[in-house]
């Protein structure tokens, strides 16, 4: 008889195991004998704590927790969520290793050594809320409110930023959010339009997506970007504005790479096409248009042929975009964009975008400019609270201003002393030396104050100029926000939802949250008698009242309460109703022209590029939004540094290679620190460079960040105010190259 | 410098001693009486450690478990050490520069990143509460050893004071796992207080818990 082989066996077995089925005895077998073995990265055994809401970027997806013996092992989306559903993005995730990080604010400290250098000594909570409110009240005795300035930024400086604003009384707080970034489009729109706007455009139900330089899908919001790939992949035709071949660009049907600060010339251009050739919705904008008469004398200023000159695009693209966008009126989006300071000429841009829209009627409609309409919600007020005196506002030299005072007056005053000395500052969650232009003023001013309280979860660039520097729990460890918005359906009712951010974890170390921070510093400031809650979760439920909602109920509903909307967001017919002056779209602002601004949409020309110097374009990546995810071990493994994007026929004719090392000096003079890596690419206009933003730490305290890649903000000293908002333009700095010490010029 | 005069058993035979001298504050609980002296005192040792290298505050350079310090380093005939601390704790700005020294070394450095975190999961994975986090965290709920949700369980402070809960029950294995445990991250540790360190304060604790969790043999 042959051998018996191995091969043989397995077939005489599996023939055997038909008749008689060993299967089942043999698992419940195996079962016993199985041992209690949890695999390494297995989520075996956690328990799901639903609540969470993000807050890695500003977008807020909720969140369940996957947490076991007390360590949080998961983030993932919360699968009741309508808006980004069981999504999460790089950074979500990455979330664990905020609350985990060995480098975060842990203890309260003071500063004895010298701001900028500092050294710390551990302090009780105790002891630094005593010299908190000792410090803050004697510059408030002494120079009166407009004495203190703030810097807040995310959820949990709300609650401080009020404190300060409405019953100490300043006007000099300045948020990046509306500063240095989206401020000034949701001005232009409110100008425009009577309300602001959100990003949160009908981009899934559109025909065309029409977007200027944006880094949509660089910069991952969850449901933001879901929407934008449904609009793509029902075929809608995408048009995008960008001197860089970004994510979008590479998705386009059309591209355009524009020169860089001269997109409203091109928006006037179409939009005179679109009048001119009578393209544009004639009767949506009689109905709910004011002003067409000197919008269309505006816009006749930039007639196709010029425009293409002055933007370097072909005159046939610009036709082409017009009529694309015209034939697929209403259902086209018009994206506002998210950051939108730049040049210093943006709200002008920005009123053209939204102008835009309106000539093509798409507002409120299916794939045009419609937000989903959020539940109402109620608000904490500061007992006995008043608005700062207008006599000490800085901000009214800017009456298109957002809400606070912009950054650069309150800089400005901290440095002069005019028109009245700054002397304490409240930097709560806001890195200002990265976020504001200009850095050397920003240290400046930080060392003329008398005292700077830093409150934050990681160190950043400017906790080292704190005297007393307060550490929070991160958002996984605290109560702070309502995340609430809706969802637009097409053939039903839309839905709303409200999920609040509760803790999944509970805080590490020894941080106090910041209810509790502002309530003791307020007490040892003498306002007492206005603290309005005692704790977080008070604070929470009073907002979630006026929804029938609490903690409690939204916590029996896994963290997220949903229900149908009784309001539609697209519009039924046209009777529309807008909060402006004039009751209807402001193509033209009579209070524009009062004050003496151009009232139509109008072109100013970007500071020009000195010869030898490129554009300095900057924009996100997938695993950085705000300094405190620099330090992310897994984020930073992901993108170790931010290579530098030079045009491929520029470097060969400057002899840089794909893979050198270089530094970057700006029209000012000013050198980076650090140097970065080169991507050579044709995806980059000739005169300009891209350089990721989130890199080039300087706090030494910060392991992983320090000098990993390059601090575009330490290039970016053009003082590029905004004339309407008073909002930072902060792409209007130009550089060269340094290589082995060697500068080198652009050849243009 | 006097190392070699260095080992378990001489330190077993100080807390032998001394277990009857000071600390009454640990003499809570009945069953502890029940176990041998030397188990005893080994609980009383790691506690003593786990309050000595946690934040110092105010009384701390007068305090018993100081001066137990100096006069045990005395008997190990560590007397550089011990007159070292003894100079330093008499001068008269002592506790803000021991505390600098500890904010510095161990939470955040103005210059640097803080140079010895002190947490086991920061040498073994550069992370804090990570997978060896979670494991340290299951030998304590099966010794019924809870800490406060705040704290980081594989911190040195409260792998000492779970060694003392063990040693003081008399379970001589958990002890040994961890301090096997602890063999595995802290010579790291040693080394970066050991270079790091401006003054002989936290050299000389660590050197004192490297005697300690050893290897008997060793
Ligand atoms: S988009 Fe990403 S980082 Fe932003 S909130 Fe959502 S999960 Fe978090």
């Amino acid at each position: 008889m042959a051998e018996i082989t191995r091969r043989h066996f397995l077939q005489a077995a599996a023939l055997a195991a038909a008749s008689i089925p060993l299967s089942r005895a043999i698992k419940v077998y195996a079962e016993e004998k199985k041992p209690d073995f949890v695999p390494k990265g297995s989520f075996e055994d956690t328990q799901s704590i639903a609540g969470g809401v993000c807050e890695m970027c500003f977008w807020r997806c909720q969140l369940v927790g996957k947490v076991r013996n007390g360590r949080l092992v998961k983030l993932e989306g919360n699968p009741k969520s309508i808006d980004n559903g069981k999504a999460i993005c790089a950074r979500g995730n990455a979330g664990i290793m905020l609350a985990y990080d060995a480098n975060r604010l842990k203890y309260p400290m003071k500063n004895i050594g010298e701001r900028g250098n500092p050294k710390w000594q551990r302090i009780s909570w105790e002891e630094a809320l005593d010299e908190c409110g000792k410090r803050l009240k004697a510059v408030l005795d002494k120079y009166g409110p407009q004495g203190i300035s703030m810097f807040p930024h995310g959820a949990s400086a709300k609650y401080p930023m009020d404190f300060f604003e409405t019953v100490v009384g300043t006007p000099n707080i300045s948020e990046a959010s509306f500063f240095q970034c989206r401020g000034v489009r949701d001005q232009a729109y409110l100008t425009t339009y009577g309300h602001t706007c959100d990003e949160n455009v009908d981009m899934a139900n559109a025909k065309v997506i029409f977007l200027t330089g944006s880094h949509l899908g660089e910069n991952i919001h969850v449901s933001h970007t879901m929407s934008y790939l449904k609009g793509l992949e029902n075929g809608a035709k995408l048009i995008v504005i960008d001197p860089r071949f970004s994510a979008a660009a590479s998705k386009a049907d059309i591209w355009i790479p524009i020169r860089p600060g001269t997109d409203t010339a091109l928006l006037l251009a179409i939009m005179n096409h679109l009048i001119t050739k009578g393209l544009y919705d004639k009767a949506f904008v009689q109905a709910n248009c004011t002003g067409f008469e000197e919008f269309k004398k505006a816009c006749s200023l930039w007639p196709a042929k010029k425009a293409a000159k002055e933007c370097d695009v072909p005159e046939a693209q610009i036709i082409k975009i017009a009529e694309l966008l015209a034939q697929n009126a209403p259902n086209v989006a018009i994206h506002p964009g998210r950051f939108s300071s730049w040049y210093g000429n943006d709200f002008q841009r920005i009123r053209a975008l939204a102008c835009l829209t309106a000539l093509l009627g798409a507002y409120k409609v299916p794939g045009g400019f419609t937000n989903p309409i959020s539940p109402k919600t109620g608000s904490v007020k500061w007992k006995d609270a008043a608005e700062p005196d207008e006599k000490i506002n800085m901000a009214e030299k800017w009456p298109f201003h957002p809400p606070g005072t912009p950054t650069d007056a309150i800089r400005n005053a901290g440095i002069t002393g005019k028109p009245y000395p700054i002397k304490a500052t409240v930097i709560w969650g806001q890195n200002i030396v990265q976020t504001i232009p200009n850095q050397a003023m920003t240290i400046e001013f930080l060392k003329k104050q008398d005292f700077v309280l830093c409150v934050d979860v990681m160190p950043t660039d400017v906790t080292m100029y704190a005297d007393i520097l307060l550490p929070e729990p991160t958002y996984l460890e605290r109560y702070d926000v309502i995340k609430k918005g809706g969802k637009l359906s097409t053939n039903g009712p839309d839905k709303q939802y409200i999920a609040a951010r509760m803790p999944i974890i509970t805080p590490l170390h020894d941080v106090k949250d910041s209810i509790f921070i502002t309530n003791e510093i307020a007490k040892r400031m003498g306002f007492e008698r206005h603290i309005p809650v005692q704790n977080q979760e008070e604070y929470v439920n009073k907002i979630l009242e006026p929804a029938g909602l609490s903690l409690e109920k939204l916590r029996a509903e896994n963290g997220i309460h949903i229900e149908e909307s009784t309001k539609k967001a697209y519009r039924n017919g046209n009777e529309l109703e807008f909060e402006t002056p004039s009751g209807k779209i402001e193509l033209f602002s009579k209070e524009l022209a009062e004050k003496g601004f151009a009232g139509a949409p109008a072109y100013t020309p970007p500071p020009k590029r000195p010869a030898g110097y490129a554009h300095l374009l900057f924009g996100r990546v997938p695993v950085h939004s705000f300094t405190r995810t620099q330090n992310n071990l897994w984020l930073h493994n992901e993108m170790p540094e931010n290579a530098l994007w030079i045009n491929d026929k520029m470097a060969a004719k400057m002899g840089i290679k794909d893979g050198d090392r270089v530094k970057l000096v700006n029209q000012d003079g000013l050198t980076s620190a650090t140097d970065t890596v080169v991507l050579v690419t044709p995806g980059i206009k000739t005169d300009a460079v891209f350089l990721p933003h989130g890199y080039g730490m300087r706090n030494p305290m910060l392991e992983i960040a320090k000098d990993k890649g390059m601090d575009d903000q330490s290039l970016c000293s053009a003082n590029c105010v905004d004339p309407q908002t008073g909002t930072h333009g902060i792409r209007a700095n130009f550089v060269r190259l340094v290589k082995d010490g060697k500068t080198i010029s652009f050849p243009i | 410098m006097g190392i070699i005069y260095w080992n378990v058993k001489a330190i077993h035979a100080i807390i032998f001693l001394w277990s009857y001298l000071t600390f009454a504050q640990f003499l809570k609980s009945g069953t502890m009486q029940q176990h041998n002296a030397n188990t005893f005192g080994a609980s009383i040792i790691y506690n003593w450690l786990s309050y000595l290298v946690d934040y110092p505050n105010k009384n701390f350079l007068y305090s018993n478990e100081v001066h137990f310090l100096i006069s045990l380093l005395e008997s190990l005939r560590l007397t550089q050490n011990a007159h070292g601390i003894q100079a330093f704790a008499s001068t008269p700005d002592a506790l803000l520069r021991l505390q600098l020294e500890y904010t510095r070394l161990f939470i955040q450095d103005g210059k640097r990143p803080a140079a010895a975190p002190p947490y086991a999961s920061f040498y073994l994975e550069h992370r804090l509460w990570g997978e060896s986090t979670e494991e340290i965290m299951r030998l304590y709920k099966t010794h019924g050893f809870n800490l406060p949700p705040n704290e980081i369980p594989d911190a040195l402070c409260w792998e000492l004071a779970f060694l003392a809960h063990v040693a003081e029950q008399g379970d001589m294995q958990t002890e040994g796992l961890m301090l096997q445990h602890m063999r595995t991250w802290f010579p790291i540790f040693q080394e970066y207080v050991e270079t790091h360190a401006e003054h002989i304060f936290y050299p000389t604790l660590v050197k004192l818990i490297q005697i300690l969790i050893q290897k008997e043999d060793s």
